[in-house]
């Protein structure tokens, strides 16, 4: 049985592209990931279930293969801990807060109706180091569990709560600088 | 053997947290922070605000608009129909 392949890559190489190219930013790159998502499609496509929809399960499949990318390039990417700018900075020898996270006021909900704050989020999004970008959306939108990352990263479970503690905290800074700040330059 | 939570300990369970169930005994010394340090309280509603708008966002942020044309090129697309049809046939 030959799977309309062709078809595939009409409806849906643009979408699995867009999709590729907001995590990893490199064209190439991301036309590499298509292609292997479309390939490994091809060798389980018969574990495709009518049930879902073939889009949602290539970009299944394009999840994976942008984690192992990850693995890949970057030859181990678990967290180093010499950074400066990691949250150690942030408080005292007493691990006191040297400044208070401030109360941002708004409900998710007021900010998802913000197209500006959705471009912010996705700015600050995109500043996180490749390691802590990868396993922050793996996690959050990509729905992955803690285990699975660690699997697919190899790296432990403390250091991928480390990296998800610094990619929240990165994300919290610059959304507090980038956003709430010039929101209420009074405050 | 209870070492005093500090600020900076407390900020790093709060986001552990959310990715793997803690000791009961370890979400009571949490609560018990929280109410007395109104810092680390104001620094989990912002991750947990966090979490939500993000995946709330996660479709807009699934497409990438600082590429104006988020499209496979041609010669990508050429040479993966050529690949699937080569493998697809095999
Ligand atoms: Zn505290």
């Amino acid at each position: 049985m030959k799977p309309k392949t062709d078809a595939w890559v009409e409806n849906h190489g643009d979408a699995l592209f867009a999709y590729a190219l907001s995590r990893v930013s490199d064209r190439s790159v991301a036309e590499d990931l298509v292609q292997e998502t479309f390939l490994g499609a091809l060798q389980v496509r018969d574990s495709f279930e009518e049930r879902s929809s073939e889009r949602t399960w290539l970009t299944g499949i394009l999840k994976h293969k942008i984690l192992d990318y990850y693995r890949r390039s970057h030859r181990g990417i678990a967290e180093k801990t010499e950074h400066t700018d990691d949250p150690d900075t942030l408080f005292d020898k007493a691990g006191r807060w040297r400044n208070s996270p401030e109360n941002w006021g708004e409900t998710p909900e007021d900010l998802l109706g913000r197209r500006e704050f959705i471009d912010a989020l996705r700015a600050c999004i995109r500043a996180l180091p490749d390691n802590q970008r990868a396993a922050f959306l793996a996690r959050e939108i990509d729905g992955f569990s803690g285990e699975d990352i660690c699997k697919k990263l190899a790296v432990t479970a403390t250091n991928l709560w480390v990296m998800l503690y610094r990619a929240r905290d990165r994300l919290r800074r610059c959304l507090t600088e980038n956003w709430f700040a010039k929101l209420s330059p009074g405050a | 053997m209870t070492e005093m939570l500090n600020c900076q300990k407390v900020s790093f369970l709060l986001s552990q947290s959310l990715d793997t169930p803690l000791p009961w005994i370890m979400r009571a010394r949490l609560g018990l922070h929280l109410l007395m340090c109104r810092r680390c309280a104001a620094f989990r509603r912002q991750i947990l605000v966090l979490t939500s708008v993000v995946r709330g966002a996660a479709a807009a942020l699934a497409v990438d608009p600082g590429h104006d044309t988020a499209a496979l090129s041609p010669a990508a697309r050429a040479r993966i129909k050529e690949l699937l049809a080569s493998q697809g046939a095999a």
